[in-house]
């Protein structure tokens, strides 16, 4: 009866109540969508830097290195001897070394060559044809498969650079041999062959005219006809005193730089933090509005329902059950402002992780669970119902009948 | 049956001291008095809403008097029907689920028959799922009649029922409260000073 009154209360003054609710569901929705999109960024970026402990590269910035090297998401730095990075692939404290080669794109989707210690690294495997062995062929990532439709046997060619219109290579054309299964991480969005077929395309094609070249992405500033260049190594150490030392002998003693991953994205997620944390501030806020707006709902509703409650006193009510009333009440806003703020934020985040997947290789996964930070929300958002409602509460404990009645 | 033995009551300032009040079940007693002389005094202490200064109550052999808040409470919603001057309502719930409200706040058994049988008695069965703001005030001093006998209470109180009632249906009023009292064999105070209500029942007690 409390619970089916304290419904009807909260329909009937349901302007306020509608006020009430939008507030506590912006709220919640702000929060929890924040909350969920840097558990899904820190999830996905800590997926592909899994098993890299550093990146070796060309010198410029360590975190454009990272971005470019481990997620695809930047353009890389430059070039680097292949000769000279193999002394470091080879060094004793390297348990493992996979050499990137950044070659062209087809329809924007990056072609790397690579050796097949790539695809071993991120655990892809094929759901369609076979590894790439001879040169100019390639195994295509899931998403690129979908995307562009391509399936084993079918052919194409590559355009210079990352952009859509860059000159396309006509003279060789690349094979598809394998496609692999979905992995969720960046070897989705790849297009993965040999390093020398990388090599051989940009060797056969020694028409770049300089000027073109400085146009380009400057990841082949200089064809070198006799060095093989590659891009970039991802490194594995068996050491963790290779973390220490490594870095600094690599910039000591040669022109290249050492990157490490998990140095560089937590500068780039304290970067982010700050405008997370401002965003989230502002959330926090509008949920202390809304128990503002709570209080002052149940506040003005039981000025006007003071007889009511003397009312229902007369019947037999006791005071606890009129203290439960408003505090239900309370409760009831909360607790829809809640559902519908955590349901709002997956909405959200659903119509979002489109673009995050275009644009940052970042696939979202397994959104729909709540978090371990959304059960303090929900609980913050309870405790903030039940705080408005307790001073209104209180005051329908403290009803003087007598004195309510003979002034009604 | 009740029954109240030198009832006082003190506010700032202000010092009532009540005659002796005795009404069996199935009587009815008019209470009169002009304003001021602690008419609607009476009545609160009588219904258990306000704690006399002095004297003691007793309702059906229970002293009201010695019993605590809660207690108190649940007596007033099982034994006794108020009738106030104005008739309130709970804005939100319709008239059916206004009345049946009294036994669910009293912990009794809900019987949504017992209503709509009383609402029809007392002329308003087409109201009953109407909000409150939607009738007439002689339509609502009927159904807070109806709201009063709800839980077939031994003692029925009213305060001054048909002020605000024209003539007519000042006594359609009286005559529905005296009958239905009647009907439940419970005994009915009138606190009033509604001249036309001496004419209508004749056990008086005018506070002077």
């Amino acid at each position: 009866m409390i619970t089916m009154m304290a419904w009807k209360n909260l329909f009937h003054n349901r302007l306020s109540s509608f006020l009430c609710w939008v507030l506590l569901t912006t709220g919640v929705a702000i929060i929890s969508l924040l909350l969920l999109i840097e558990q899904q960024l820190e999830k996905q970026f800590s997926t592909s830097v899994q098993n890299i402990d550093m990146v070796l590269g060309a010198k410029g910035s360590p975190l454009q290195l990272i971005l470019s090297a481990v997620y695809h998401i930047d353009s890389p730095t430059g070039n680097i001897d292949y000769e000279e990075a193999q002394k470091w692939m080879r060094h004793p404290f390297v348990q493992k070394a996979v050499p990137l080669a950044y070659g062209d794109s087809y329809e924007e989707y990056s072609i790397l060559g690579t050796n097949q210690l790539y695809i071993e690294h991120y655990n892809g495997k094929l759901s369609k044809g076979q590894l790439n062995q001879k040169d100019f062929e390639v195994v295509l990532g899931s998403k690129v498969a979908a995307a562009l439709k391509l399936d084993t046997g079918m052919q194409f060619f590559s355009t210079h650079g990352k952009s859509k219109h860059g000159r396309a290579h006509k003279n060789n054309g690349y094979l598809v041999k394998g496609i692999l299964q979905p992995s969720g991480t960046v070897l989705d969005h790849l297009i993965v062959c040999n390093m020398e077929s990388v090599w051989n395309l940009h060797d056969a094609t020694s028409d770049h005219s300089p000027q073109e070249t400085k146009t380009e992405d400057d990841e082949e500033k200089q064809p070198d006809e006799v060095h093989q260049e590659i891009t970039a190594v991802l490194l594995k150490f068996n050491s963790p005193l290779a973390n220490i030392q490594l870095p600094r002998v690599i910039s000591e003693q040669t022109n290249m730089m050492a990157a490490m991953p998990a140095i560089e994205m937590n500068r780039l997620f304290s970067l982010l933090g700050v405008g997370f944390t401002t965003l989230q501030n502002m959330g926090w806020g509008i949920m202390v509005l809304s128990g503002l707006s709570v209080f002052v709902a149940l506040y003005n509703s039981l000025k006007e329902r003071k007889y009511e409650m003397a009312l229902m006193r007369t019947m037999g009510a006791s005071k606890l059950k009129l203290l439960f009333l408003v505090l239900t009440e309370g409760l009831i806003l909360c607790t829809a402002g809640m559902i519908s703020g955590l349901l709002l934020s997956r909405l959200a985040l659903f119509f979002f992780a489109g673009g995050f997947e275009k644009d940052y290789n970042l696939v979202f996964k397994e959104w729909m669970l709540p978090l371990k930070e959304e059960l303090y929300l929900s609980l913050f958002a309870i405790v903030v119902g039940l705080a408005a409602a307790l001073l209104p509460a209180i005051k329908a404990w403290f009803i003087n009948i007598s004195k309510t009645l003979s002034n009604g | 049956m009740i029954e109240s033995t030198d009832l006082e009551f003190f506010y700032p300032g202000l010092h009532f001291k009540f005659p002796d009040i005795r009404c069996a079940n199935g009587q009815v007693l008019l209470v009169t008095g002009s304003s001021g002389k602690g008419k609607t005094t009476l009545l609160h202490l009588l219904g258990g809403l306000l704690p006399p200064s002095a004297g003691t109550i007793s309702i059906s052999g229970t002293a009201i008097t010695s019993l605590n808040s809660s207690e108190l409470d649940q007596f007033r919603g099982a034994n006794i029907g108020i009738i106030f001057q104005q008739p309130h309502f709970v804005a939100s719930l319709n008239m059916l689920q206004n009345l049946t409200l009294a036994p669910s706040l009293a912990n009794k058994k809900i019987e949504p028959s017992v209503a709509t049988s009383l609402l029809q008695q007392l002329g308003i069965g087409e109201q009953a799922l109407k909000k409150p703001s939607k009738l007439s005030q002689g339509q609502l001093q009927r159904a807070s009649i109806a709201r009063a006998l709800m839980n077939k209470p031994g003692l029925l109180l009213a305060d001054e029922p048909t002020s605000s009632l024209d003539d007519h249906n000042c006594e359609t009023v009286a005559r529905l409260l005296a009958e239905q009292a009647a009907k439940n064999n419970a005994a009915l105070i009138i606190v009033t000073h509604d001249q036309r209500l001496k004419q209508l029942f004749h056990q008086t007690i005018e506070l002077l």
